[in-house]
């Protein structure tokens, strides 16, 4: 991939003497791609090669069975093992480009006998992405300003840590593939842009293609060109070539993107697409009103423009108005929504709310994945702006939208560290590119500012002189011998050499300390610096997977539910596609009431063991009791007659596990299943039974004992907790009548039905319901 | 808008004053008091309750209705801002619960403000207002039957939910749609035509680089700084410990302060800033003595301020092993 | 194929029945019964004495056929503790029961005697009893088996010693004469028994000896000439002593009350030159492992992932490399000759029901001959094709069931290979480099597009 890619930047070079350069180009992306990989595979040095997290899991599960079945049968897959008694359509539900990716990679390999298991490719495939995305962001760079300025953003870029933490060796994610798909995309069609070749259009459109299988960030593209096609327009830069490769790439891009069966009518559907189709049609309209301009007198012409216009943009608005009246466009999407009204997942989704990745972003973080190139790229784009030209105006539009998108969220400061790679890139080489000016050995950064702004040049010559004043800078620079005196020239160059050498430990320490933990290995550093390894986890999916039934279900929070069909390979109530929030709440709901309720919601979905997290003993603060007010909120918003949170505070509205902790607590399903008999283990001399270490506290509720569970498996250091859920004839009780079964699963139905229609049946169940609990309780 | 809806209401309170007048003379039973609740409701949606009608209403014994009261000082004087928004919150509340099809005459709205009810508040000992309360139909309010402001905040949405909570029914808010928001757009959107208009003839400020990427650097600065969060977050300006001194930085990573966030603004511009003067200063022509000095001026910013930044960034992190400068 | 046919000849002609010659008496019998691991170890000394005229040379073993199904491996030493051989036979008569031909050193004249030791290992023949118990609660074991020697000959005076775990004995059948001091019992001496005589002796006692069985080992051995050969064992164990009923609760665990008969981790013996070992499962590494390397052995401490109570079960992956020199060599005729053990030590008193062993030849070997030092059952051949290959390389597979630690023994397999053949995928690699930089050589020189670009403009 290297080689190609250095080889299509020689194509130029070798035909102007300068090999040298090109040469240069070649070791620095190299290397570049080496860094980048190297500094990502932390995690597997320190451990070893496994999938991370939660959600790759769920990739990784997803390849290896396409790998096994082939593509059409993942496409078709219909997975039984998850949202017990749901099941999932995965093939409609997943972006497939990842498990594409990987799965082709697979089939290469294995075509040359080289037997490389799809776990290693999953875990390995991010990195090397890595280097290609740092490639395409060289090549949109060079488009942009400079070569040099290419090479920096690509050093950037390999290394920066606001990329590397969806990157890291290990996290199998789609955004790991879909960083590269995006920047390629833009490369292209900047190059399009430029050249308005159909070709290129075409080729941007393909990318857009992948990127669309890869990524639900898609909307950010489909968004985003349009947006800056319409800048240009506004901007009276339009143009033939802006005609050409818009038009091509929307109806290309359109017809691709729409053969993944996840997006499937959504671009012409839902209001994400909306401004895309819009500006497609605007363009048109300019473009005939350019015409008749060349054909009109010029009176004639403008009572054309305003009315036309006019009747134009009152019709658009019409026809799009109706159309979502008449529900052929969906209106905005909740996740999507809350990046607009910020609030808005607070109130109404508190499932998206409770994901930490979806809070806003404060300075810190900014500061944590970005260093000095926070502080920096505003100089960049600076110069963008003073020096703008059509592409440039891209990636002002580029950086401003996605810097405010990633102060919304934390997690879209992904789609921000490319942009701003890219402009601390400019703001740099442009600096080093005056300072080291009178160093002897002649830079090939000026060779390609020449051969790469003759471009601009010429195409800028008939618009009013915008960025056409760089070369012109360049030369007198090179004419004019400067006042700047040679020691300050150098220590400038020292100084930012020492910034960013600076920047580069910052990366090397922060993905070392905060983004390369796999999560589910856990270490922990003895005072002489000794590592022990808390392997609950996979201790207790390998339980799992070696002594339950095959079609054993197995009940726990969400966040657990694609690794415990990953690594056990038991079916799960619930997972991390959060798509029915009715079916979490359920269990949340299991979870929150006490043992009794909690067993007839088991009995109803058939639930054979309960999986809890418990870090009360090694003080592991992720676990279930501190996610616990997620569950009760959850679970209110769907059951708000039976768990009220208000219950699960103290008088004085704290949340505590101690004796000064509410009944409810303390009785709740969640809180019996995490401190079984954790009351009598005394973990030091210092402390007494049963004191908790995540919360600092002695628990409350000390003795008790389990009516309808049994403990069936408790990990080593207590961290995973499962439970057997008796059967109703193993446990000293009158058999449930089955007047009360039959009653319950009714009800549970009809609140996932009352979640769609709201309003007019809202109360009728849960009065209904109201009255059945009060009798059998 | 708003001052209609208070006028209506002072006409209304005076109508209810004289009803009410005529049903308390009359020692009413349980059938008649909940009919003239009832009647009240179908005139205004919340009542206006004085002493002795709280006690007829709320205070005596045989009630089949539960009554959620909103105590609140709503007179000028007062200057009670909090009371305002909460008088709005709860009455959209009670509209959308008269307007429901849930409404009946198990539940019933009432607000009693201080001026005209004040010995209820020394009765109930209150001395904050607003306290939404709840009366059950059997027995008197206990703990959870007083909202917690404090924790929950009183928007239209929880006061609902904490009444489904108290009493069994659902009420799904209406709010009367606000067309401010879409008005002022509309304005402002005219302005701005309106000032493109006038300006026809010279239009090139709008080719104004210079004013374009000051706007650019300011937003990106404003959202890298955070104030994005500060906006969705709402954190205190700073922080003012018990023994008196002020802390301006968040000692966590996951938090921050305003203020904090300002300063961290001014670092990343004179960063900024001190990048461009460098740039500047070798690519101007001119006299040697004003590029050395700018040039300067730049490299100073440039690093002085970074390892500001950097020395900020390393309070809030445990273990942070660099600096640059002074730690 | 021709190979398998054969060992049929050879079966059958085997299968000659044989008469018992009723001139041998057992003088002396000496048995005992090693009941302290999970497995049942019968030795009997026999002095045998031969009562006729003429001499004999053929000694007849039989195993009774309730638990001859158990029967996992049968020796037979003499007084010089060599090896005697021995070939499977049929009594006349008597075809229910298997029997055993030994051919004695030297012919036994009439009067003398001689003393020959028999060894024989069954396994599953101790029976947990109760079957299911509380983690809290003892493993106790029965034992059914048969006080005196069963043999087609009779039988002048015979003693047997019952070797147990413990010394907790719930009860164990009391025959006229026997004594119990304190882990063993110790029955007889009898006078003059008959042949085929069967005296049932049961003992019931507690025995917290890993009941560990190996349900399915998959050893792949894999032969690189450039050094190195590379073992991988798939490993399934299952806990076959009494199931664990109830909750099993980490608490009492850690204090460790009780669970004695729960297995929490067990020594492995790899070859000393053992290198670059892993210990995995599906999941991933198994993190609680240490390997210690003894001068002559390498010993491996396994910790499965969770301790392993009645009834549960576990599988892992071991993988270990060692140097080619010491097991493959090359002999006069110039052809490769591979020794190595066709199954590995797994754990002590292992029991492995089902084996399968498959040897990876390397690329393009012929003439193959499998020599194994005891019947196995042979697959026919595989092939597999590793890093780039081209041709693909041979597989031989063997398979047997009912294994025990004294069939660690070698297999000999001879091939022949040409050398040559080692430089066969590097070749193949530089071609194809070479191709690749060809194409980019001339892609570059070469100007695609159809307008000229500004370079040339430029000149």
């Amino acid at each position: 991939m290297v080689q190609a890619g250095s080889k299509k930047t020689q194509v130029p070079k070798l035909s102007s003497k300068t090999g040298i350069s090109s040469l240069i180009i070649f070791v620095v992306l190299l290397l570049a791609w080496i860094v980048g990989f190297s500094s990502r595979l932390f995690a597997v040095i320190r451990f070893e090669s496994i999938i991370h997290e939660f959600d790759p899991w769920f990739n990784y599960r997803a390849t290896a069975y396409m790998v096994k079945h082939g593509f059409y049968n993942f496409l078709n897959w219909f997975d039984e093992r998850a949202w017990y008694p749901l099941g999932r359509i995965v093939g409609g539900t997943v972006y497939p480009g990842l498990m594409l990716t990987s799965g082709s990679i697979h089939y290469f390999l294995h075509l040359l006998h080289i037997n490389v298991h799809i776990r290693d490719i999953c875990v390995f495939l991010a990195p090397v992405f890595s280097g290609l995305t740092a490639i395409s962001t060289y090549f949109l760079t060079k488009e942009l300003w400079s070569a040099g300025a290419g090479l920096f953003a690509a050093c950037f870029i390999a290394i920066v840590p606001g990329y590397i933490s969806r990157s890291v060796a290990g996290s199998y994610d789609n955004e790991g593939i879909a960083i590269f798909a995006l920047q390629f995309t833009y490369f292209l069609w900047i190059k399009s842009v430029k050249t308005g070749s159909v070709f290129w259009a075409i080729t941007a459109a393909l990318s857009y293609f992948y990127m669309v299988s890869a990524w639900g960030g898609y909307v950010f593209i489909i968004n985003l060109i349009p947006l800056h096609v319409f800048v240009l327009l506004l901007m009276g830069r339009f143009s033939n070539r802006l005609f050409t490769s818009y038009t091509t790439f929307y109806i290309i891009g359109l017809i691709c993107s729409m053969q993944i069966p996840f997006v499937g009518f959504q671009p012409i559907r839902t209001s994400e697409h909306m401004a895309a189709s819009g500006v497609f049609v605007l363009l048109f309209a300019v473009g005939a009103l350019k015409y008749l301009q060349s054909m009109l007198s010029k009176s004639e012409f403008k009572s054309v423009v305003i009315y036309g216009g006019l009747i134009a943009a009152a019709l658009v608005f019409l026809t799009v108005v109706l159309l979502t009246y008449a529900g052929y466009i969906a209106p905005w999407s909740g996740r999507f929504y809350s990046l607009w009204d910020t609030g808005y997942a607070k109130i109404h989704i508190p499932i998206i709310a409770s994901v930490s990745e979806h809070q806003p972003t404060t300075w810190f973080s900014f500061f944590f994945d970005l260093h000095i190139l926070a502080a920096t790229f505003p100089a960049g784009l600076w110069y963008c702006i003073k020096n703008v030209n059509d592409e440039r105006v891209f990636v002002i539009l580029y950086s401003i939208s996605a810097v405010y998108f990633a102060g919304v969220m934390v997690r879209l400061m992904l789609t921000l560290t490319p942009v701003v790679c890219i402009l601390s890139g400019i703001a740099f080489s442009g600096l080093l590119e005056l300072f080291l000016r009178e160093d002897d050995n002649v830079r090939p950064e000026e060779q390609e500012d020449e051969d790469q702004n003759t471009p601009n040049k010429r195409q800028l010559y008939d618009k009013a002189g915008a960025g056409g004043r760089l070369p012109k800078i360049k030369h007198d620079q090179s004419k004019e011998s400067d006042g700047i005196g040679q020691n300050i020239r150098s220590i400038v160059t020292i100084v930012i050499m020492l910034l960013l050498m600076l920047f580069a430990v910052h990366c090397t320490w922060v993905t070392g300390n905060a983004y390369s933990s796999p999560s589910i290995v856990l270490a922990s550093y003895g005072s002489d610096g000794s590592r022990q390894i808390l392997d609950d986890f996979r201790e207790a999916y390998f339980w799992l997977s070696q002594n339950t039934a095959d079609d054993a279900r197995v009940m726990s929070w969400w966040d657990y539910g694609y690794q415990i069909a990953g690594m056990a390979n038991r079916t799960t109530l619930v997972d991390n596609n959060t798509w029915n929030n009715s079916h979490i709440a359920l269990v949340g709901k299991a979870m929150s009431s006490n043992e009794t309720a909690a067993y007839d919601i088991m009995t109803a979905l058939d639930v054979d063991y309960v999986l809890v997290i418990f870090g009360g003993v090694i003080g592991y603060s992720g676990d279930d009791i501190n996610k616990f007010l997620w569950m009760v909120r959850i679970a209110e918003g769907e059951h708000p007659k039976d768990i009220r949170e208000s219950d699960y505070f103290t008088e004085h509205g704290e949340f505590r596990v101690d004796a000064e902790g509410s009944p409810t607590l303390l009785n709740s399903l969640m809180y019996k299943l995490s401190y079984y008999r954790f009351g009598e283990l005394k973990l030091d001399y210092r402390t007494p039974a049963g004191y908790d270490r995540t919360r600092n506290a002695v628990i409350g509720n000390k003795d008790f004992s389990l009516t309808y569970l049994e403990e069936a498996y408790t990990t080593e250091h207590w961290l995973v907790r499962v439970y057997k859920v008796k059967k109703p004839d193993e446990f000293n009780r009158p058999r449930i009548p089955v007047a009360n079964r039959v009653i319950k699963s009714p009800n549970f139905i009809s609140k996932k039905s009352n979640k769609r229609k709201k309003g007019t049946i809202k109360n009728k169940p849960v009065v209904v319901k109201g009255k059945r609990l009060s009798k059998n309780q | 808008m708003k001052a209609l809806k208070l006028g209506l209401l002072l006409i209304a309170t005076v109508i209810l004053y004289n009803v009410d007048a005529q049903g308390k003379r009359q020692g009413s039973t349980l059938a008649e008091r909940v009919q003239q609740l009832t009647d009240m409701t179908n005139k205004r949606p919340i009542l206006r309750f004085n002493a002795n009608k709280f006690r007829e209403f709320v205070k005596t014994a045989p009630r089949n209705y539960s009554v959620i009261i909103m105590f609140t000082a709503m007179a000028a004087q007062r200057q009670c801002m909090v009371c305002r928004q909460a008088n709005d919150e709860f009455s959209a509340v009670a509209t959308s619960f008269r307007y429901s099809q849930a409404y009946s005459n198990k539940l019933f709205f009432g607000v009693v403000d201080f001026d005209e009810g004040s010995d209820i508040f020394q009765m109930l000992k209150l001395n904050t207002a607003p306290v939404f309360m709840h009366f059950p139909a059997k027995g008197k309010p206990k703990g959870p039957d007083t909202m917690d402001i404090q924790r929950i905040g009183f928007a239209a949405e929880t006061i609902s939910k904490w009444i489904a909570e108290r009493t069994d029914i659902q009420i799904r808010v209406f709010r009367p749609p606000n067309y401010m928001g879409t008005f002022a757009l509309i304005m402002l959107i005219a302005f701005v035509a309106g000032i493109l208009y006038l300006t026809r003839n010279n239009l090139d400020f709008l080719c104004n680089k210079n004013m374009w990427g000051v706007c650019a650097l300011f937003f990106t600065l404003a959202m890298t700084s955070g104030q994005m969060w500060n906006h969705i977050r709402g954190p205190p300006f700073m922080h003012k410990n018990q023994n008196g001194q002020i802390a301006y930085i968040h000692g966590s990573s996951q938090g921050q302060f305003v203020v904090e966030t300002y300063i961290v603004m001014v670092l990343n511009a004179a960063i900024v800033i001190g990048v461009i003067l460098l740039t500047e200063a070798a690519k101007i022509k001119g006299d040697p003595k004003r590029k050395k000095f700018m040039a300067i001026s730049g490299l100073v910013l440039l690093s002085v301020f970074f390892s500001l930044l950097l020395s900020v960034f390393r309070t809030k992190t445990q273990g942070y092993p660099y600096s640059f400068l002074f730690k | 194929m021709w190979k398998s046919i054969l060992l049929l000849l050879c079966i059958t002609y085997v299968h000659g029945a044989e008469k018992v010659n009723k001139q041998i008496i057992n003088k002396n019998v000496e048995r005992s019964i090693d009941l302290t691991s999970q497995l049942v170890k019968i030795s009997s000394v026999i002095t045998i004495e031969n009562a006729g005229k003429e001499s004999v040379q053929n000694y007849l073993i039989v195993v009774e056929s309730p638990v001859n199904g158990n029967l996992s491996i049968i020796t037979v030493k003499d007084a010089l503790k060599e090896d005697v051989k021995f070939k499977p036979a049929e009594i006349e008569g008597r075809k229910d029961l298997t029997a055993y031909n030994v051919i004695l050193k030297q012919p036994l004249d009439s009067g003398r005697a001689t003393v020959i030791t028999v060894e024989t290992i069954f396994t599953k023949s101790l029976v947990p009893h109760p079957t299911s118990i509380l983690q809290k609660e003892k493993q106790l074991v029965r034992y059914f088996g048969n006080a005196y020697l069963y043999s087609p000959y009779n039988t002048k005076k015979q003693t047997t010693n019952v070797a147990l775990s413990s010394r907790s004995i719930e009860n164990y059948t009391k025959l006229k004469p026997s004594s119990q001091s304190d882990s063993t019992i110790t029955y007889g001496p009898f006078q003059d028994i008959q042949s085929y005589s069967n005296e049932e002796i049961v003992v019931h006692y507690e025995n917290n000896a890993p009941f560990l069985t190996v349900s399915r080992l998959e050893r792949n051995i894999e032969i690189s000439h450039w050094g190195n050969i590379a073992i991988e064992e798939n490993i399934e164990i299952h806990h076959t002593g009494a199931k664990l009923k109830g909750p099993f609760s980490r608490y009492d665990y850690q204090r460790d009350s009780g669970s004695a008969h729960s297995i929490k981790s067990y020594r492995t013996i790899l070859p000393a030159a053992a290198h670059s070992i892993y210990y995995r499962d599906s999941n991933g590494n198994i993190s609680t492992s240490n390997v210690k390397t003894r001068n002559e052995w390498t010993e491996l401490e396994l910790k499965p992932r969770f301790p392993l109570f009645g009834g549960w079960q576990s599988s892992y992956t071991l993988g270990y490399s060692v140097p080619s020199y010491q097991y493959l060599y090359k002999n006069k005729l110039g052809e490769y000759v591979l020794n190595m053990r066709l199954i590995d030590h797994v754990f002590d008193d292992m029991h492995v029901e089902e084996l399968e062993t498959s040897i990876v030849l390397p690329v393009g070997v012929s003439n193959i001959r499998v020599k194994t030092p005891y019947e196995t059952k042979r697959l026919d051949d595989g092939v597999t094709y590793k890093y780039l290959d081209s041709i693909g390389r041979t597989i031989i597979k063997l398979r047997k069931n009912n294994l025990v630690e004294q069939h660690i023994q070698d297999f000999e397999i001879k091939y022949e290979w040409k050398f040559t053949l080692l430089f066969h995928e590097p070749l193949l690699l530089t071609l194809a480099m070479f191709v690749l930089f060809v194409f980019a050589i001339i892609y570059v020189r070469l100007d695609f597009s159809l307008k000229k670009t500004e370079h040339q403009k430029k000149e």
